[in-house]
C-alpha cells in the first residue's frame, strides 16, 4: 500500500494466484477490455515465449474520486508453473489482498491445492496468515463438462462453509468483475480497521 | 501488516506526508536536472508510482513503477542465490545511446534514471547515488517528524461499498 496524503491517493495492490493456466491472466485481460483508457494504465505482461507468464502481468486501475481521495489498484499475476515460486514470492511482496483462481477440472485439484498451500506458506514468510488476510477464491472454468463441484473445491482447499467462492468463467469475462469488487471491498475494510487501530 | 508505524507508517507499505513529498520532489527535479535525464523515475519498492521527471513525455508511469521494482527485486534475489554476503544497490544497463541506472534509495524506494550515453557514467552515478542517500533520510521514520492522522483523510464506514460501487461503474459490458 502506498498512500500520498498531498495528493491524496490511496494504492493498493492485488495479487492474481493459482495454479498454472488455471486463468489468472485471463482475468487481467478482462479487466483490461472492460475499462477505458483513461481509468487504467496499458497491460504489462513478462511472458515466455511461449506465452506463458514469466514474471508478471500488471494492470492499474485508477477508481476516480471516493471522499476526496484517489484510490487506484495495482493487479498483478503471478507466473503458475511450479519452477517460479521464487518469482511468486517476489509478486506477493507488498500484497494488500489476494484472488486466487483455481481450476474447475477435476484432475487439477492437486494443483490447486499446492498453489494454495504455496500461497499461504509466501504470505506466512512476510508475516501474514492466509486466514484474516483479504483473500477471494474463484473457481474459473465452471463451464467445462465434467467441472468438479463447489463442495468438492471447498473440501480441497479446506475452506469452511461461510467462506465465499466465486464461479467463474474468465474467458467470457463471467465472475470477473465480482472477484475484484469483493477484494477491493475486503482490502479497503482491512485497511479502515488497521487505521482504526492505529488511532485508538 | 495489521500495524501502524508511530509516524504514520504502515508496515505493509509507504505514507508520505506532504512535507516529505515535497522534499522528495526537489531532489528529483534537480537530479533531472543536473544529469540532463530524458528520465527519472520514484517507486516505492513494491511497485508503487510515486513521480516521474525529464524530458521524456507519455510514458505510462504505473507500468514502468511495477517493471523497475520489480527489476530491483529480482536483481536481489540474483545476488542472494550468488552470494548472499554481497549487497548490490544500482542495476546498471549500457545502450548505444542511452545508459539505465536503478537504484535502491533506502528500504521503500526504487529511483530510475535515463540518461543519454553522452553524460559521463561516474557523474550520473554520483548523482544517483547523492540522490538515493537523501530521499532514504527523507523517509526514514524519525521521532518527531509529524504525520496527519490517517482517520481524518480516509473516509468512514461506507468506503468499502463505494469503491465496490466505483468498479462497477468503471465496468463496460
Amino acid at each position: 500500500m502506498y498512500i500520498n496524503y498531498a495528493r491524496r491517493e490511496i494504492t493498493v495492490k492485488v495479487v492474481y494466484y493459482g495454479p498454472a493456466l488455471g486463468g489468472k491472466t485471463t482475468n487481467l485481460i478482462q479487466i483490461h477490455d472492460h475499462v477505458a483508457d483513461g481509468s487504467r494504465s496499458e497491460l504489462i505482461s513478462l511472458k515466455t515465449a511461449e506465452d506463458r507468464t514469466l514474471f508478471f502481468d500488471f494492470l492499474e486501475l485508477q477508481l476516480g474520486k471516493i471522499g476526496g481521495l484517489a484510490p487506484r489498484a495495482q493487479l498483478y499475476t503471478v507466473p503458475g508453473q511450479a519452477r517460479y515460486e521464487a518469482s511468486r514470492r517476489l509478486v506477493l511482496r507488498g500484497a494488500d489482498g489476494v484472488v486466487f483462481v483455481g481450476d474447475s477440472q477435476p484432475e487439477r485439484q492437486q494443483d490447486n491445492l499446492e498453489s494454495w498451500r504455496d500461497m499461504a506458506r509466501h504470505l506466512a514468510s512476510y508475516g501474514f496468515e492466509a486466514q484474516g488476510f483479504p483473500i477471494i477464491v474463484q473457481l474459473n472454468k465452471r463451464d467445462l463438462p465434467g467441472a468438479v463441484p463447489l463442495e468438492h473445491f471447498r473440501r480441497t482447499l479446506g475452506l469452511n462453509g461461510e467462506a465465499p467462492i466465486f464461479e467463474a468463467v474468465a474467458l467470457d469475462g463471467r465472475g470477473v468483475r465480482e472477484s475484484l469488487r469483493a477484494v477491493m471491498e475486503r482490502v479497503v475494510v482491512r485497511l479502515r480497521r488497521e487505521i482504526s487501530a492505529s488511532a485508538a | 501488516m495489521g500495524t501502524m508505524g508511530e509516524h504514520g507508517d504502515v508496515a505493509s507499505g509507504l505514507t508520505l506526508s506532504p512535507l516529505q513529498e515535497k522534499a522528495l520532489e526537489a531532489v528529483l527535479i534537480q537530479l533531472a536536472a543536473k544529469s540532463s535525464a530524458g528520465l527519472v523515475l520514484l517507486a516505492t519498492r513494491t511497485g508503487h508510482y510515486i513521480s516521474m521527471r525529464g524530458t521524456q513525455k507519455h510514458v505510462d508511469g504505473a507500468a514502468l513503477a511495477s517493471l523497475v521494482a520489480a527489476d530491483l527485486a529480482a536483481s536481489t534475489q540474483i545476488t542472494a542465490l550468488v552470494d548472499a554476503s554481497e549487497v548490490h544497490t544500482m542495476i546498471l544497463r549500457e545502450g548505444e545511446r542511452t545508459t539505465l541506472l536503478i537504484a535502491e534509495a533506502g528500504p521503500a524506494l526504487v529511483l530510475l534514471v535515463v540518461a543519454s550515453r553522452d553524460v559521463p557514467l561516474g557523474w550520473i552515478r554520483m548523482l544517483v547515488q547523492g540522490a538515493a542517500q537523501r530521499m532514504a533520510e527523507i523517509t526514514r521514520p524519525a521521532p518527531g517528524r509529524p504525520m496527519p492522522a490517517l482517520a481524518a483523510v480516509m473516509p468512514g464506514g461506507e468506503f468499502a461499498d463505494l469503491v465496490g460501487q466505483a468498479i462497477d461503474d468503471l465496468w463496460n459490458e
